[in-house]
């Protein structure tokens, strides 16, 4: 047997089998539920807010301490300017993030950034590359090292899909997401019109909240480069960026307080965006908490909100 | 470059289809420069290293073959002061600094560098070609290149197998050809290592970590179930890439070293060595064991010199007490059943176990399994604190539950299950199972040759459910690393 007729089997067997997982990846039955039920799809409402909404208007972004802990009609009517908030998910990453919103800022806009103590700059490139199926024009949000990683990310975005309906296909049993209900919070249709995330208000919180997780090794300079670079484009077109530290369960803060201490230094080292408050302005009682020490409760964002209100007024806004 | 990650899924057929198209005066060097990019993409100026002792080992060989008398000796003294001077001052440096500063004689400032990758294997390849030229057994080698590739030959270059020269240099004068049934061979074993690693070790890592990443949260049935875990997951993330080496070399038509033999199927520790990780356990038998006197000696001796030799193993692994501590426990394994010979033939002979020979391997094989198992809790340990490794230690049998508690589905699922779900362990049990049963099938077969003797429908669905279940079961989270790279 030649080279030839090895190479065409082996092409054959590589087509069959990594053909069956793009089959799958293209004609996913479950894909049009996906899209009206998925917490990644939200972006589908939120961007066409951004969109829809005139200039000047103020722009949320963060990671879900943002989208939980946020009033933003308060916001609203108390700046007079229209909100959207663009928050979801911290695992985006901040390059990500601010790529998703810059195109559509114009001269006037604000911006406020309120990232958690755990962002990153690269972030999570499947959840990136989930929100990009659901909502294509995120693929131009993304960026990767180098063409290995692009392969690496996208094949395993599809032996993941081809898993998860595998294993729907074997359950045969679809969850429903209600706002109304008491458990579900993460899926399109939890948010309020602004984007604030409104699902768990009817959800009982957690009695005691969980321990975070931040990282003695870590450093937050990859992301702060991220913001002074969208803080320098976004002053060159007129808008107003600032940063707010995220808010931060009290029981939490008071055990990573020497890291947190750690990432402030960090921030008046190397951002050249202006930062509203200190940290301890967003520590609150675990008590307003719903199930982490980034997820504040309706009474945890209102009071959250008014402290940010509070901070913005106070720059000249 | 990882086996396991996309590059090498390119890499590997471009250098393979380059290297056949190529004639065979040209293949050493495509082969020198694909090993070269594969170790580069750790870090590249590492490869200075490499090249370093290259160089020393390729005049030293050269030098002891054309040498007499004392100067033989001293041109490898040159050689092996060379060799292990590069390996002690990346590896061990750190280390005696670390130790100094605790025993409170002198405190210098860690150096601040990363291990070059498999710096281990290489530098104990090139070891062996130094010392094979000085006995003898090897001619030196006059073509830089080939001793280069001999060195740097991709598939073997960052963990093994830690090849000799005679079975390899000579390899690189052969021409080779495509042939079909070889390809295929080593394309199976490629696959089954990819297996290994990705379905199984990294499964059996998710529960293994789970308990050593916070040892202190566990006491008792947890640890066991971890360190079982563990036990298997060390053995088919090694074995898999042993495998991948083993059929990548097959594939371009060399033939490496066998690395593993069912070891878990050992009936003594003495045993277990002959199948763990053959070419280490060989090396250390053919360059220290005996050197050191081996069987020769008086028996004290022969244990004291078995006892060093695995504690030097282990510290061959890592700069760490822990590993010197996991090697020191094999070598008292050795010793213990060696003094005991004759009081468990007399136990074995009173109880009928004699008569028993199933039972009594068995009871053997278990045995063996449990204190292997027990030795790897201070290999995994690598990375935890004294006190963390001394609680898993201390707290292996500890609030152990009565049967009535341990049957009930809560206790099993957070300390057998480790909170995972039932399918997930089934699916690692089941796996573990699966790879066990190829092994026993494998004990008189390759199943490589029973799947090719198959009807050809037979066979590729065969190959369409494997690779399916690859996808299906594999850990792709992220590519892991394979343990034994940071050796």
């Amino acid at each position: 047997m030649n080279v030839k007729q090895f190479l065409f089997k082996a092409f054959l067997l590589s087509l069959l089998t990594w053909g069956t997982i793009e089959a799958v990846y293209y004609f996913d039955p479950y894909k049009k539920y996906d899209l009206e039920t998925s917490y990644n799809a939200v972006i589908i409402d939120k961007y066409k807010r951004l969109q829809e909404t005139a200039s000047p208007k103020i722009v949320l972004i963060a990671g879900s301490n943002f989208a939980y802990g946020i009033n933003s009609k308060l916001i609203a009517d108390s700046l007079k300017k229209p909100v959207v908030n663009m928050a979801i998910h911290y695992d985006y990453g901040t390059t990500f993030m601010l790529n998703q919103i810059s195109s559509e800022l114009r001269k006037g806009d604000t911006v406020i950034m309120g990232f958690e103590y755990i962002i990153e700059s690269k972030g999570n490139k499947s959840e990136q590359l989930l929100m990009a199926r659901y909502f294509p024009k995120a693929k131009e949000w993304m960026e990767f090292d180098d063409i290995f990683e692009e392969i690496r990310e996208k094949s395993q975005l599809r032996i993941n899909i081809f898993k998860t309906v595998l294993g729907r296909l074997l359950k045969n049993k679809e969850i429903t997401y209600q706002v109304s209900d008491t458990t579900s919070v993460f899926f399109r249709g939890g948010t309020n019109e602004y984007g604030d995330l409104i699902s768990h208000f009817n959800n009982p919180p957690m009695k005691v909240i969980p321990r975070a997780i931040l990282s003695d090794k870590e450093s937050l300079k990859d992301a702060i480069v991220d913001m002074n670079f969208f803080y320098k484009t976004m002053k060159a077109r007129g808008v107003k960026v600032y940063f707010v530290y995220p808010t931060y369960s009290k029981a939490n803060y008071d055990l990573d307080k020497a890291i947190i201490n750690r990432y402030q230094k960090e921030y008046q080292k190397y951002a050249q965006f202006p930062i509203l408050g200190k940290p301890t302005d967003f520590v609150f009682a675990d008590s307003l908490y719903h199930d982490m020490a980034y997820h504040l409760t309706k009474k945890g964002g209102d009071i959250r909100t008014q402290k940010i209100i509070q901070l913005v007024r106070k720059s000249g806004l | 470059m990882l086996f396991n990650s996309i590059e090498f899924l390119l890499f590997f057929p471009i250098v393979t289809i380059i290297y056949f198209l190529l004639g065979h005066k040209d293949r050493w060097w495509w082969l020198l420069v694909a090993s070269c990019v594969f170790y580069m993409v750790f870090k590249p100026e590492y490869l200075l290293i490499l090249g370093f002792t290259i160089i020393i080992d390729y005049f030293a060989g050269i030098w002891i073959e054309n040498a007499v008398g004392k100067r033989r000796k001293w041109f490898l003294i040159i050689s092996l002061v060379a060799n292990i001077g590069v390996l002690a001052f990346f590896k061990y440096t750190n280390f005696a600094i670390f130790a100094l500063a605790q025993a409170n004689i002198a405190h210098f400032k860690l150096l601040d560098f990363i291990l070059p990758i498999g710096l281990s294997f290489h530098t104990f390849q090139a070891m062996s070609y130094t010392i094979e030229v000085y006995r003898g057994n090897q001619k030196s080698e006059r073509h830089f290149g080939l001793y280069a590739l001999y060195v740097m030959f991709y598939p073997q270059l960052v963990a093994g197998p830690i090849e000799r020269p005679q079975n390899v240099l000579h390899q690189f004068y052969e021409r080779k050809y495509f042939d079909y049934q070889r390809v295929t061979s080593g394309l199976k074993l490629i696959a089954w290592g990819l297996f290994k690693k990705v379905v199984i070790a990294d499964r059996l890592a998710l529960f293994a970590d789970k308990v050593y990443n916070s040892p202190m949260e566990y006491e008792g049935v947890p640890i066991i179930v971890a360190t079982i875990f563990f036990t298997f997951q060390i053995y088919c993330d090694f074995s898999g890439y042993s495998d991948i080496a083993l059929g990548t070399a097959e594939v371009m038509g060399f033939k490496l070293m066998k690395n593993f033999d069912r070891p878990y199927f050992s009936k003594s520790i003495s045993e277990f060595w002959r199948r763990w990780h053959i070419s280490l356990s060989t090396w250390f038998r053919d360059y220290l064991y005996i050197p050191l006197g081996g069987n020769r000696v008086g028996k004290t001796r022969q244990y004291f010199n078995q006892f060093f030799v695995f504690a030097v193993s282990g510290l061959w692994h890592g700069a760490n007490w822990n590993f010197i501590i996991w090697g020191a426990l094999h070598g008292f394994y050795l010793v213990f059943a060696r003094v005991t010979q004759k009081p468990r033939a007399a136990f074995n002979k009173i109880t009928g176990l004699e008569k028993k020979p199933f039972l009594l391997k068995t009871l053997q094989a278990f045995t063996t399994f449990c204190l292997v198992a027990f030795a790897w809790i201070f290999f995994r340990g690598n990375y935890l604190e004294q006190s963390q490794l001394f609680h898993l230690v201390t707290h292996l049998f500890s609030n152990l539950p009565i049967l009535k508690e341990f049957l009930t589905f809560n206790y099993i699922s957070q300390n057998v299950f480790l909170n995972f779900t039932l399918i997930e362990f089934l699916i690692a049990i089941g796996l573990i199972i699966f790879m066990e049963i190829i092994h026993y099938i494998q004990r008189d077969k390759s199943i490589r040759q029973l799947v090719s003797t198959f009807p050809i429908a037979v066979r590729w669905m065969l190959y369409y459910f494997f690779i399916m279940a690859f996808f299906i079961l594999g850990v792709f989270d992220k590519p892991a690393q394979f343990i034994y790279f940071q050796f």
